[in-house]
C-alpha cells in the first residue's frame, strides 16, 4: 500500500494539519478521536498508532484499533484504549493478524460491557493469557464476545476459557471446537457459567417423568445455538424425538425443573392425543398459529382427563391478562389461557367466541379436525378486525409450549405457502437476535479478505494408518498351537460421526437396550453365592451335618462326608471388566449397529472401545482398536 | 395324618378377570399341574388360595428361594434323641396326604432342586424319596401348582424347557383400570374415587417398566397405599411409602415418580 493510501487515515490527518479529507472514510473516526482524545492525548493517540506500523502491524490491525480504541477510552478511558495495543501486538504475534483485528473489535465491546478500569485491564491480561495458551481460537472467542460477555461476568467469562483451555488440553482441534461452539460441552459450560440451571443436569428424571405419563419413551437432545449464539427458548418434537433449550435462563433450580417438566408433559399430550401432523394447505401464518393454539389446548385437555394434576403444571405459566390492545402477539396469549384457564374472566368477543367454540365441543376433543376448524374461523375473525401479524417476531406463548412445527407437514402446499411458512418457523426459532454492528460482515469480509494469506484452514486428519500398539499371542486353531506375539492391536482414531444415528439406533433398539440392562443388573456383580458341602468355611452346612453324623452311626467307612461340612462363600466370576471391550471377529463390511450403543446400555459399562478384526490377507492379523474419546484402555 | 391346618375356612376374596377360574377348574378335574404366570403382586397367590377354598382342598404353599435344596422340599432325616427320624417335605406331604401344593416363584429354586417335581408332574404322579428309599404314589387330590414372573431376569433364571412343558399356564396381568379399583377399594375399604385414583397412579409406575423400573406398582402395593389412606394417610404420603419408596433405590426415579403422583391427583 502507497504511503498516504485510503485505508490509513493517519496520513490524511497529518496532511491537513489535523483535519481529515473532507468525504474520506476516516472523516468520522478523525472527529470521534479528536473529541475522545483531547489536546496531547491525542498526539499519544497518534503515536501509539505509529507503533503499530513500526512493528509491522499496518493494514487492517491498524485501521481496526484506529476504529475502536476512541470507543474503548470513551467506555473506559484513555489509559485503557493506549494500553490496549499491548494486547492487539499479543494477539497478533500469537494468533496472527486475523486475531488481532477481530481483537480491536472484541475491545471495544468489552469495553461498553465492563467500563471498569480495573475489569478491562484484566480482561485484557485474559485475552493476552489466551492467545498465548490457544492461539488458534483467539479469532473464535473475540467473534463471540458480544454474546460471551452479555451471558457471562468476567469471572464467569475467565471460568468458561479456562474449561475450554482444560477440555482441548493440547490438542488444537478440540479446542478450536469447543471456543467455536461446536464441542456440545462449551454451551453447557457457559450455562453454567452463566448460573443456569442445566437440562443436562435433570435430563434423567425428566425423562422418566415423560415415559411416565403415557408409557411412550421421548428421545430428548438438547437444542444447539442459533448462528449468532442465541439461545433457542421454546422446545420442538419430530414424533418421539424431542429438542429442548439447553436452559432457560433467567429461570434456574426447582423453577427451571417445573418448566422442563410442563414441556415434556405438554409434548407427550401430543404424541399421546395428536393425529398426525396437518396438511399446511391453504392456511396463512396468523391460521397457523390459531390451529397450533386450539391444538394445544385440545390435547391438553384430553390429557387432563386422565391426569388432572396437569393443570397445575401448565396453569402457572398462563400470566396474559385481559384487556390492552389488538395486536395477535396479546390476542393469542388471552386466547390460550381463555381455554385452560376456567377462571379466567376476558370479555373481549373475540376471546369469549373462541372459548364457545371450543368448550361447546368439549364432548368432540378427539377429533382433531376440531383445532382447525376453530382455528380457521378465530384466523379468519382476527383478519377482519385487521389485527397484525408479524410471523418474524411471534413467539409460542407461554413458555412451556413448543414451537409448534411437529404439527405441520411442510411438504405440502405451494411453495409460496412454503417460504411464508418457512418465514414463521425461523422467526420462531431465532427468538433473540444478538444486536450487531450492521457493518460487521462487511468488514470482516473486507478484512477477511486482506488477511486471507493468513487463514489456517482446519484440515481433516488422515486416519487410513492405524498405530501399533501391542503385539498378542493367538491361538492357532489349524495348526493347533499357540503363536506368541501374533497379532498386532492398531489404534485408529475413532470417527466423528452423526449423534442422529445413535439417537436411532437407541431409540429402535430400546427394548433390546433395556434387556441387556436388566441383564446386567440381574447379574449382580460379585455377589457371593453359597456353596454346600466345602471342607472349610465360615458356616457350618447343616444338610451336611446331618447326614455326616447319620453316617457315622453304622461307623466312618470310606467316601464319608464327615469332613466336608461347612458353607462358604464364593464369587461369581463376571465382572464388568469383560464388558469393557467388545470385540467383534467378523469379516470386513458386516454391519451390527447396536455395536457401539450396545455399550450404553445403563448399568454402569460404558463401552469404552470397540475392537475389529481386519487384514485377512496379512500373515500376521491386525486387530483394529478404535477407542472412544477418553476411554482408557484395559491392561494387556 | 390330616392336613387340616392348610385348609382355608374362610372364602378368600378373589375378582375373576376373564375365565381363569373355569380354566382352573377344568386342569383340577385330571389334575393337571398348574402354572401361573404374572408379575409380582398381581393375584397369583390369591386365586390359588381361592381356588383351594372353592375345591375345598388343603393348600400347601412353597415360597422358593435359590438356597432351597430338594432336601426342602422333599423332607430329610433329623437327628433325635430315639434316633434317626425323616420328616416329610411339604411337597411329600402334599403328595402322601393329597393337597394343592403351591411352589410360589419357582424360578428362584435351583433348576437342580426342581427337577424332582418331573416325576409328580407326568403320568406316573409318583415321588420318589430316594434318601428314604421309598417312592410315594400321589394321593388322588393331589396337585402341583407352580407360579413364576417373566421378566428381564428370565434369561438368567428361567425354568428349563422339560419343567416348562410339564404344565397348563394362565396368565395373570394387571388387571382393567376399572376392575383393578374395584379390587383396592374392596380390599382397602376406600371410596372406588380414591382407588381408581391409585389405579392410574400405579399404571404411570408400570410404564417405567424396562426404562428403569424392573416392575410397576403392584395391586398389592395399592392395597397396602389405600389402607394407608384409610388410616388418615394423605394420598401423596400414602404413595410415597407404599409405592414410590419401596420401588426404587434411585434418586432421579423417585423425582420422577412422586412428579407423575402429583399429576394424577385433582
Amino acid at each position: 500500500m502507497p504511503p498516504g493510501g485510503s485505508r490509513n487515515f493517519l496520513r490524511p490527518v497529518e496532511a491537513d494539519t489535523g483535519r481529515p479529507r473532507p468525504g474520506s472514510p476516516a472523516d468520522s473516526i478523525g472527529e470521534q478521536a479528536k473529541r475522545i482524545f483531547p489536546g496531547p492525548l491525542l498526539a499519544r493517540w497518534l503515536r501509539q498508532s505509529a507503533e503499530l506500523e513500526r512493528v509491522g502491524l499496518a493494514g487492517g490491525i491498524l485501521v481496526a484499533y484506529q476504529r475502536y480504541s476512541p470507543t474503548i477510552a470513551e467506555a473506559v478511558d484513555p489509559e485503557a484504549a493506549f494500553a490496549f495495543i499491548d494486547v492487539v501486538k499479543s494477539l497478533a504475534f500469537a494468533s496472527g493478524r486475523q486475531a488481532a483485528i477481530l481483537c480491536s473489535a472484541a475491545g471495544a465491546k468489552a469495553a461498553v460491557k465492563l467500563q471498569s478500569p480495573d475489569d478491562f485491564a484484566r480482561w485484557s491480561a485474559i485475552m493476552a493469557e489466551t492467545a498465548d495458551r490457544a492461539p488458534e481460537s483467539a479469532s473464535a472467542i473475540c467473534e463471540r464476545m458480544e454474546t460471551l460477555l452479555t451471558r457471562l461476568s468476567l469471572d464467569g467469562f475467565e471460568s468458561w476459557l479456562s474449561t475450554g483451555l482444560r477440555v482441548g488440553g493440547s490438542d488444537r482441534q478440540r479446542r478450536l471446537q469447543f471456543f467455536t461452539f461446536a464441542d456440545p460441552t462449551a454451551e453447557r459450560a457457559l450455562l453454567r457459567e452463566a448460573g443456569d440451571t442445566l437440562f443436562a443436569d435433570m435430563e434423567r428424571r425428566l425423562r422418566s417423568f415423560a415415559t411416565a405419563l403415557w408409557g411412550h419413551p421421548l428421545v430428548l437432545r438438547e437444542h444447539g445455538m442459533t448462528a449468532s449464539g442465541a439461545l433457542i427458548r421454546r422446545p420442538s418434537f419430530d414424533g418421539d424425538f424431542v429438542r429442548v433449550p439447553p436452559s432457560y435462563p433467567g429461570v434456574r433450580g426447582g423453577q427451571a425443573e417445573a418448566l422442563y417438566r410442563a414441556s415434556l408433559a405438554h409434548i407427550a399430550a401430543h404424541l399421546r392425543f395428536g393425529s398426525g401432523r396437518f396438511p399446511v394447505g391453504g392456511l396463512k401464518p396468523l391460521q397457523i398459529a390459531l390451529v397450533s393454539l386450539v391444538e394445544d389446548a385440545r390435547v391438553e385437555h384430553l390429557a387432563m382427563r386422565m391426569l388432572p394434576g396437569l393443570r397445575r403444571l401448565w396453569l402457572p405459566y398462563h400470566v396474559a391478562r385481559a384487556g390492552g390492545s389488538l395486536t395477535a402477539e396479546l390476542m393469542l396469549p388471552r386466547l390460550a389461557r381463555a381455554l385452560i384457564d376456567p377462571s379466567f374472566v376476558d370479555e373481549d368477543a373475540w376471546i369469549v367466541k373462541g372459548r364457545a367454540l371450543f368448550f361447546d365441543k368439549r364432548a368432540d376433543l378427539e377429533d382433531a379436525t376440531l383445532s382447525r376448524r376453530i382455528g380457521n374461523l378465530m384466523g379468519n375473525d382476527l383478519g377482519q378486525m385487521r389485527v397484525q401479524f408479524n410471523q418474524r417476531t411471534y413467539v409460542v406463548e407461554p413458555a412451556y409450549r413448543d414451537d409448534n412445527l411437529g404439527l405441520w407437514n411442510f411438504d405440502q402446499g405451494n411453495p409460496d405457502e412454503a417460504d411464508a411458512l418457512d418465514e414463521v418457523v425461523e422467526s420462531r426459532r431465532i427468538e433473540r437476535q444478538e444486536t450487531e454492528d450492521p457493518e460487521e460482515p462487511q468488514r470482516q469480509e473486507t478484512e477477511r479478505e486482506e488477511d486471507s494469506a493468513q487463514r489456517v484452514k482446519p484440515r481433516e486428519r488422515p486416519d487410513e494408518h492405524g498405530v501399533p500398539i501391542a503385539r498378542l499371542p493367538e491361538w492357532d486353531y489349524a495348526a493347533g498351537r499357540e503363536r506368541p506375539q501374533w497379532v498386532t492391536v492398531m489404534e485408529w482414531p475413532m470417527k466423528e460421526g452423526d449423534p442422529r444415528w445413535v439417537d436411532e439406533v437407541l431409540h429402535r433398539r430400546r427394548d433390546t437396550l433395556a434387556r441387556i440392562d436388566g441383564l446386567v443388573r440381574a447379574a449382580r456383580v460379585s455377589r457371593p453365592l453359597r456353596v454346600n458341602r466345602q471342607p472349610e468355611g465360615d458356616r457350618l452346612d447343616l444338610d451336611a451335618c446331618i447326614t455326616a453324623a447319620i453316617d457315622r452311626r453304622p461307623g466312618p467307612r470310606a467316601g464319608s462326608s464327615a469332613l466336608h461340612h461347612h458353607r462358604a462363600a464364593a464369587s461369581r466370576s463376571f465382572h464388568p471388566a469383560a464388558a469393557r471391550l467388545l470385540a467383534v471377529h467378523r469379516g470386513p463390511g458386516a454391519g451390527f449397529d447396536l455395536e457401539r450403543p450396545a455399550g450404553r446400555a445403563g448399568g454402569g459399562c460404558p463401552l469404552g472401545a470397540r475392537a475389529r478384526r481386519g487384514g485377512r490377507s496379512l500373515r500376521h492379523p491386525r486387530l483394529q482398536l478404535e477407542r472412544a474419546r477418553g476411554a482408557a484402555l484395559p491392561p494387556h | 395324618m390330616t392336613l387340616d391346618d392348610y385348609r382355608i375356612a374362610e372364602e378368600p376374596y378373589y375378582r375373576p378377570l376373564g375365565d381363569e377360574i373355569a380354566n382352573y377348574e377344568a386342569a383340577w378335574t385330571d389334575r393337571l399341574p398348574v402354572m401361573l404366570k404374572g408379575p409380582t403382586g398381581c393375584g397369583k397367590t390369591r386365586f390359588v388360595e381361592h381356588m383351594a377354598w372353592k375345591l375345598g382342598q388343603p393348600l400347601i404353599t412353597v415360597s422358593c428361594h435359590e438356597d432351597m435344596t430338594a432336601s426342602d422340599l422333599v423332607g430329610r432325616y433329623l437327628l433325635d434323641a430315639d434316633g434317626t427320624v425323616w420328616h416329610d417335605g411339604p411337597l411329600t406331604l402334599a403328595v402322601r396326604h393329597g393337597a394343592i401344593c403351591y411352589l410360589d416363584e419357582i424360578v428362584e429354586a435351583r433348576q437342580d432342586t426342581t427337577v424332582v417335581i418331573h416325576s409328580l408332574t407326568d403320568d406316573r404322579r409318583m415321588l420318589p424319596l430316594e434318601k428314604k428309599n421309598e417312592v410315594v404314589a400321589a394321593h388322588p387330590d393331589f396337585q402341583l401348582v407352580i407360579s413364576y414372573n417373566p421378566g428381564y431376569q428370565s434369561v438368567l433364571k428361567d425354568l428349563k424347557e422339560s419343567t416348562k412343558q410339564r404344565f397348563a399356564a394362565l396368565d395373570f396381568g394387571f388387571p382393567a383400570h376399572e376392575v383393578e379399583a374395584e379390587i383396592v377399594s374392596h380390599e382397602a375399604e376406600i371410596e372406588s374415587g380414591d382407588a381408581a385414583r391409585l389405579v392410574t397412579i400405579a399404571e404411570r409406575s408400570r410404564n417405567l417398566k424396562g426404562h428403569g423400573l424392573s416392575e410397576g406398582a403392584s395391586t398389592r402395593m395399592l392395597i397396602h397405599a389405600g389402607k394407608l389412606m384409610r388410616r388418615g394417610v394423605s394420598l401423596q404420603s400414602a404413595c410415597a411409602m407404599s409405592i414410590i419408596l419401596p420401588l426404587t433405590d434411585d434418586p432421579d426415579l423417585r423425582d420422577a415418580l412422586t412428579a407423575a403422583v402429583a399429576s394424577c391427583l385433582p
